[in-house]
Order: structure tokens, then C-alpha cells, then sequence
């Protein structure tokens, strides 16, 4: 079964340029410009997954995400972006973005991409898993698991693999875990991410809007 | 901590040299009177009451000049504006308890001025009514009724005066500095809009002469891709001000500009992903220059189409990683020149004593990690 796809960016150009690029390997279910469109025609079409640009007029893609999972929690996103702006990246996650990929990404490794999100897997660039490192590090590392405030050794670990341009197969046979183990890391850190009300990580984004 | 005002103030010094100035050349002028009434032919009765006076003015007048010099905010303290005024009463009634003339001269005036300077209108008004207090007591002694209540409304005159004076021209020089300072402001956010307008022209008219390079170029596939990097970069940095110019920056930052001058030089785009912070010294600097070979070595021989780099920087370790999916090498038959690669590599980190790792199998890329332990 193809995946249904809805585009979401201001600028036409890449719009299409994603469009060709990827090809038939998926199902275009439609493209929108803007936050409102955008909202109104996902919750009529309902696609799997939404490819969704970061920076957008009018709330951006958060704004998007937002009026859409309300209404249709079962639609996942895909965050692309051209800035690296550790801040905005890791404010759409919370979001309740699957992931981010800068817009650099080939066509083969977005549908790649795009693949794993509908199955509901997490998708962690290099850049997204060093921002991840980066908002977490100032909180300890401990063996055990307390919800939500902290990595875990072992989701350290693979988020570490991850910028370091690892894939999740390798990643598996290097610290001899099965992949859907890695998954399992990956989304546990996710939900993190998204679950955490944790001060250092509210402050580290204060922090590095500053900046 | 002192008052700004000290440290910065011009006028604000010059307020003080003067009551100081006034204070030393009315100390002289007691010392000449002193000389003058020991030496004459009706000397007082104890003039060694006199010479210790002189000495005491003389020494105390140094103390505030020392104070002046070294530490203008202790002008301030009650403690010594009291010291300075006792000194000062004890000067007044001096050629009573010596049974001489009066030689004090313009002495008792000054602490009136040194109050007004240091804790103006009220300060100087204080000293002045305890000076004419004094002054007063001295009826009983030789002095004239007339005479010291004349000098009793000089003195709070005196007192007054001084002390609205220097306020009003402390309030005049303040506001001063604050418009010079407002104006310097504006200057300032004036001159970096200038700046940022001229970057901006300078990147639009790169974009341009980069796109005219790219329609130009368009079947050197390899060449359009570094110039859309560079581009990029450029863009970057200008918008999220990644360009930390002058110094050694930090450590990202250091491997950010080597990276960049890679990709300048070789052609094949590197993804950087960096961690954390640490400022950047010479152990870093060598740590990115290891890294820079490492990275040249995968550009070069690899065959890969980007190198990925991650640099992990924490407190207490620096490491960084290189990883390149290209042809990958059999470690244990390690060709020469690959051996030179390692060296150049191993010198660089030896000297600040971090340690290099190859994973590596033919088919399967190379990864190489340098870790300096801090």
C-alpha cells in the first residue's frame, strides 16, 4: 500500500521540487501554502503523513500540527526545514512531530523517511539527535529510567550513534541489540521530548533563543 | 564598591581636586602663620602646642591626599568628614590652649568644604554649624563677639553654598554624559545596521554571481554542489550568526570554519553535528586539525559522496567523530600511504595527549574517532 502524502510549504519552488522528486513512490494526496489551508484540507483528506516545513507565516508548522491532531491524532509529521535553528526544530517535535529532516535530504532518503513515520517510527536526522543531546545534556545521566526528565544510558547511546550519520541496522549490530530495539529507544526518546515539562529543557530553549 | 560617577567623572575629579587643593594650601598657609607667631617677639605661651599643630595639619593633609589619590570614596564616609572636622575645631581653639595669637589661617574652612564636596548641601551645612559652634565656645577666650558671629554666618554660607554649588554642577555634568552617552548608543545601533545593510548587500550580490556560476556550470554536477554549499554556508551564518570572527572562538565553531574550508577545497559536502560547548584553546585547535585529516582522507580516498562529522564536546572529554560510507579499507593490510594518513592523524593528538580509533571493513565506510581527555 502507497503512503498518503500532504505537502505543506510557503515556497512553491520546493513544493514541487519534493513533488517530482518523489515521484510515485508515494501517494500526493495534495499540497497546501499556508497554516489554515493547510489545517482545513488535512482534516478533510486525511493523509498518513504530512511533510511540513518548520517556518511558515501564521504559527508555522506547530500551528498545523496543532489544528490537525485535535481532530485527527492518527495523521503523523514530518518536519523539513532549511534552518538549523536548534530551537524551532526541537519546539515542532514537542510539537508532536515524528521527526525532522533538513530539506538537503536526497529523494531516496525522504521516502525512506517517509516510510517509517506512517509505521509510526521516529525519525532522528543527525541534527535532530545532536539538538536532542544538546537539550538533555544538562541533565544527568542515571542507569535507570525516571520517566521522562532523562536519557537513559542506552537512549544516550543510540541518540550518540545517531549523529553520528549511524542507521538504525548498524546502530543494532554495534551495541548487539535487535532494530526494533533501536526503535524502541528512538520513540522512547521522542515521547521524552514531547512529554518533558522539564525545566532545564524549557530554559536551554529560552537559552538558545537568546543567542 | 564606589560610586560609577568617581571612576568616570572628569568633573567629578575636578570637584575633588579643588576642596583637596584648598585643604593643602591652607594647611601651608596654618604652617606660615604657626612659623611666623613661634618665631615673633611675643611668642605664645606654649609653642610647642603650635608646632604640634602644624605638624598634625600638615600630616592629616597628606592623609587626605593619599585618600584622594587612592581611594576618592572614602571622601564620602561620615567617619572621615568627622575626623577631618575634629582636626579642624582642635586647629580653631589651638592658640587658645597655647596662649598665643591666631594662626590658623583659612584652616578651619576647609573640612566645611571637603563636607560640601563629599555630602553636599547637608554635609557642608553640618560641618559649618559645628565649626561655628566651635567658634562660638571660643568667647570665653580671646576673641571678640562681633568678629565670631561674623565668621559663624561665613562659615554657614560657606557651607551652603559650596554644597549647592557642587550639586549643581554635578546634576549639569551628569546629564551630559547622559546625552553623550544616549548619542554613543545610537551610534553604535546605527553603525551595526549599517553593517548588517552592507553584509546583506555583499551576500545578495554573492547569491547572484553564485547563480550566474551555477547556470554556467550546470553539467559539473560536483561544482554546482560546492557552490550551493558555500552559498548556503555564507547564508547561514549571516542569519543565524554563526561568525564569531576575531578570536579562537569556541571549539564548534573551530571545527565549523575547518569544515567549511574542506568542502571549499575538496568538493564533497560534510554534515557537522556538534555538542556542546568548550571554549576553544590550543589542545582543541590540534584536536581540529586531527579531524581535518581525517576528514581530507575520506574526501579523498573514500569515494564517498559527503563525510558525516560529529563532534561531542563535555567537560571532561572532547571527541570527535568521522564517518564516511565509501570503499572502507582491510585495517590489518593497511597500504602505505594510509599509514602516513594515520600518522599525520596520531602526531597531532599525541602531542596533547588524545587518542585516535579506526573502525573500517572493506565495503562498509570508515569511521575514525579522536578523543582528547581534558
Amino acid at each position: 500500500m502507497t503512503v498518503r502524502v500532504f505537502i505543506v510549504d510557503d515556497h512553491d519552488l520546493f513544493r514541487s521540487g519534493v513533488r517530482a522528486g518523489l515521484g510515485d513512490t508515494v501517494d500526493v494526496v495534495g499540497e497546501a501554502s499556508h497554516v489554515e489551508a493547510a489545517v482545513e484540507m488535512i482534516n478533510e483528506r486525511i493523509p498518513d503523513v504530512v511533510l511540513l516545513d518548520v517556518h511558515m507565516p501564521a504559527g508555522g508548522g506547530k500551528a498545523v500540527i496543532e489544528g490537525v491532531k485535535q481532530q485527527n491524532p492518527s495523521v503523523e509529521f514530518l518536519a523539513l526545514s532549511a534552518s538549523d535553528a536548534a530551537e524551532d526544530v526541537v519546539a515542532i517535535v514537542r510539537a508532536g512531530a515524528r521527526g525532522y529532516v533538513t530539506k538537503t535530504i536526497s529523494a531516496e532518503d525522504l521516502t525512506a523517511a517517509i516510510g517509517r513515520v506512517a509505521q509510526g517510527h521516529a525519525i532522528f536526522s543527525p541534527q535532530l539527535a545532536g539538538f536532542v543531546l544538546e537539550a538533555f545534556s544538562s541533565i544527568p545521566v542515571s542507569e535507570v529510567d525516571p520517566e521522562l526528565d532523562q536519557l537513559t544510558k542506552r537512549e544516550r547511546e543510540v541518540l550518540q550513534h545517531l549523529a553520528r550519520a549511524y542507521t538504525y541496522r548498524e546502530i543494532a549490530d554495534r551495541l548487539f541489540i535487535s532494530v526494533k530495539t533501536v526503535e524502541t529507544h528512538v520513540s522512547n526518546v521522542l515521547r521524552k521530548l514531547q512529554l518533558s515539562n522539564r525545566y532545564e529543557l524549557t530554559i536551554w530553549a529560552h537559552h538558545r533563543k537568546l543567542i | 564598591m564606589q560610586p560609577p560617577e568617581e571612576q568616570t567623572s572628569d568633573a567629578e575629579r575636578t570637584l575633588r581636586r579643588v576642596v583637596v587643593g584648598y585643604r593643602v594650601v591652607s594647611a601651608v598657609w596654618l604652617v606660615l602663620l604657626g612659623v611666623i607667631s613661634v618665631a615673633g617677639s611675643q611668642g605664645p605661651e606654649r609653642p610647642g602646642v603650635v608646632v604640634a599643630t602644624m605638624f598634625l595639619a600638615v600630616g592629616w593633609s597628606l592623609v587626605t591626599i593619599a585618600i584622594h589619590v587612592r581611594s576618592p570614596h572614602l571622601m564620602r564616609s561620615w567617619l572621615f568628614l568627622a575626623l577631618d572636622t575634629g582636626l579642624a575645631a582642635w586647629v580653631l581653639i589651638a592658640p587658645d590652649v597655647s596662649g598665643g595669637e591666631n594662626f590658623y589661617g583659612g584652616y578651619p574652612m576647609s573640612p566645611v568644604f571637603l563636607a560640601a564636596y563629599g555630602r553636599g548641601v547637608v554635609g557642608g551645612l553640618a560641618v559649618a554649624i559645628a565649626m561655628a559652634t566651635v567658634q562660638l565656645s571660643r568667647l570665653v577666650g580671646p576673641a571678640d563677639p562681633t568678629s565670631s558671629s561674623a565668621a559663624v554666618l561665613i562659615y554657614v554660607f560657606a557651607g551652603a553654598i559650596a554644597g549647592w554649588a557642587m550639586g549643581v554642577l554635578r546634576d549639569a555634568d551628569r546629564s551630559r554624559r547622559k546625552a553623550e552617552s544616549a548619542l554613543a548608543r545610537e551610534q553604535l545601533v546605527r553603525a551595526r545596521a549599517e553593517e548588517r545593510a552592507e553584509m546583506a548587500a555583499h551576500l545578495h550580490d554573492s547569491v547572484l554571481q553564485t547563480l550566474a556560476l551555477i547556470q554556467r556550470e550546470s553539467d559539473n554536477h560536483a561544482e554546482v554542489s560546492s557552490l550551493a554549499r558555500r552559498q548556503e554556508r555564507e547564508l547561514r551564518a549571516w542569519l543565524y550568526g554563526h561568525d564569531a570572527g576575531g578570536d579562537l572562538g569556541d571549539f564548534g565553531e573551530q571545527m565549523r570554519r575547518m569544515c567549511a574550508g574542506v568542502e571549499d577545497v575538496h568538493h564533497v559536502p560534510i554534515d557537522l553535528v556538534t555538542v556542546g560547548e568548550v571554549r576553544g584553546d590550543m589542545s582543541t585547535e590540534l584536536l581540529v586539525q586531527a579531524a581535518r585529516e581525517a576528514i581530507i582522507n575520506a574526501a579523498k580516498h573514500s569515494g564517498a559522496d559527503h563525510v558525516a562529522v560529529y563532534a561531542e564536546a563535555l567537560p571532561e572529554r572532547v571527541t570527535v567523530f568521522v564517518r564516511d560510507r565509501g570503499s572502507g579499507f582491510d585495517l590489518a593490510g593497511v597500504p602505505p600511504d594510509r599509514q602516513g594518513i594515520r600518522e599525520s592523524i596520531m602526531n597531532r593528538l599525541e602531542r596533547i595527549g588524545g587518542r585516535a580509533f579506526v573502525r573500517t571493513s572493506v565495503g562498509a565506510g570508515t569511521e575514525v574517532e579522536m578523543v582528547v581527555e581534558r
